[in-house]
């Protein structure tokens, strides 16, 4: 029975040594949110760091206290020193402030797509938009076309720095909006989730692929696709 | 403003928030404290736990006595707030947080840690599985 007690103990002053030894990393925020300290991490090595994603508010970048329903989610790419980098991995509306917005007879009219900006980045956007009074299916097809018309545009004309800055401090929902309230009254249009994709890397070497064509990037192209 | 540029640096220690991943069905109750990634264990305590019945694993006592534990181990390591994430089982089974959510949420903050954003994170299906018991239920 002391015998085991002891090995108990043991074990837990290993555990407590094992925490001890861990590193608090200092994460900022990436350079487009004004390098702000979002939070630290504990981690043996560096190495161990590196991959994690965090998922701050708004409120906490921008002190903001109408965007505390914007979660932004960070990823850890590298560490220096202390602190560790990250980068823009996506952001999402908190569920309950979603679902506060739907009302009875207004139409809540989505647009998801994936865009492509101009340094080749993958990003899927979601916009969402509410109406002021039950919208008709037809009206519903041409602000989802006029979404992507704008959305695309503009990701074509943008670096994913500026677009990343557009999408989350609203610029780039404004002009959507300005489009949409050309077909049917609106309530809100907001963007309300994005997320990247893909790395500008793999992009280009699946279009590097593809351009050298034929039967033979077909059969390249497979595997990844059942993947 | 000028102020808080100062803070930091003098307050660099005791800042440190976390986690608290509360997950709360109908059989028990277990709150799990990581740092701000949720990829490093800082406490983990369940209700079951702190009860003998298996049948009270799931009680607001249960949970708040295992909340307390949670919140001790990771004030001791220096954790100073916490952003809580509530679930329920969900999938295809019940998405209402059980009976012991309320009562950790209550014992973590009277344990003296700050609280920061309440969430609720339950996973739910945008059409998944179906649930098991059949067309006719499940019939005991």
């Amino acid at each position: 029975m002391s015998s085991q007690t002891k090995e108990i103990a043991a074990t837990t002053a290993r555990a407590r040594d094992k925490w001890r030894e861990k590193a608090w990393y200092q994460v900022l925020a990436p350079e487009y949110f004004g390098n702000k300290e979002i939070g630290s991490t504990p981690g043996e090595t560096p190495d161990s760091v590196i991959g994690r994603t965090l998922e701050p508010t708004l409120y906490d970048i921008t002190g903001n206290f109408d965007q505390i329903h914007v979660k932004l989610r960070f990823k850890i790419t590298g560490v220096v020193g202390q602190q560790a980098k990250t980068v823009f991995y996506g952001h999402e509306w908190s569920s309950d402030y979603l679902r506060g917005l739907v009302r009875r007879g207004t139409s809540r009219i989505d647009w998801i797509g994936p865009i492509l900006t101009k340094d080749d980045y993958m990003m899927r956007i979601s916009v969402i938009v509410f109406t002021i009074t039950r919208s008709k299916t037809s009206q519903e097809h041409s602000v989802r076309k006029a979404i992507e018309n704008v959305i695309v545009g503009h990701a074509k004309k943008h670096t994913f720095d500026e677009l990343v800055q557009k999408v989350i401090l609203g610029d780039l929902a404004k002009e959507v909006q300005e489009e949409v309230k050309k077909i049917t009254p609106i309530r809100e249009c907001e963007i309300r989730k994005s997320k990247v994709l893909k790395a500008p890397e793999e992009v280009r070497a699946r279009r590097a692929r593809l351009r050298r064509g034929g039967p033979k990037a077909e059969t390249e192209e497979t595997p990844e696709a059942s993947s | 403003m000028s102020s808080e540029e100062e803070r930091p640096k003098r307050r660099d220690e005791p800042q440190k928030w976390g986690i608290a991943h509360i997950f709360a069905s109908y059989n028990d109750t277990i709150c799990h404290i990581t740092d701000i990634t949720g990829a490093e264990t800082i406490a983990r305590s369940t209700g079951g736990m702190m009860v003998k019945a298996d049948r009270n694993e799931s009680s607001p006592h249960a949970a708040m006595q295992a909340a307390f534990q949670a919140a001790r181990e990771a004030k001791d390591k220096g954790i100073y707030g916490i952003h809580i994430r509530v679930r329920a089982p969900g999938g295809h089974g019940p998405k209402t947080p059980g009976p012991g959510a309320q009562a950790a949420i209550r014992a973590l903050s009277r344990a003296g840690l700050k609280i920061g954003i309440i969430d609720e994170v339950t996973p739910l299906p945008h059409d998944g599985t179906r649930k098991p018991g059949g067309r006719r239920g499940r019939r005991v």
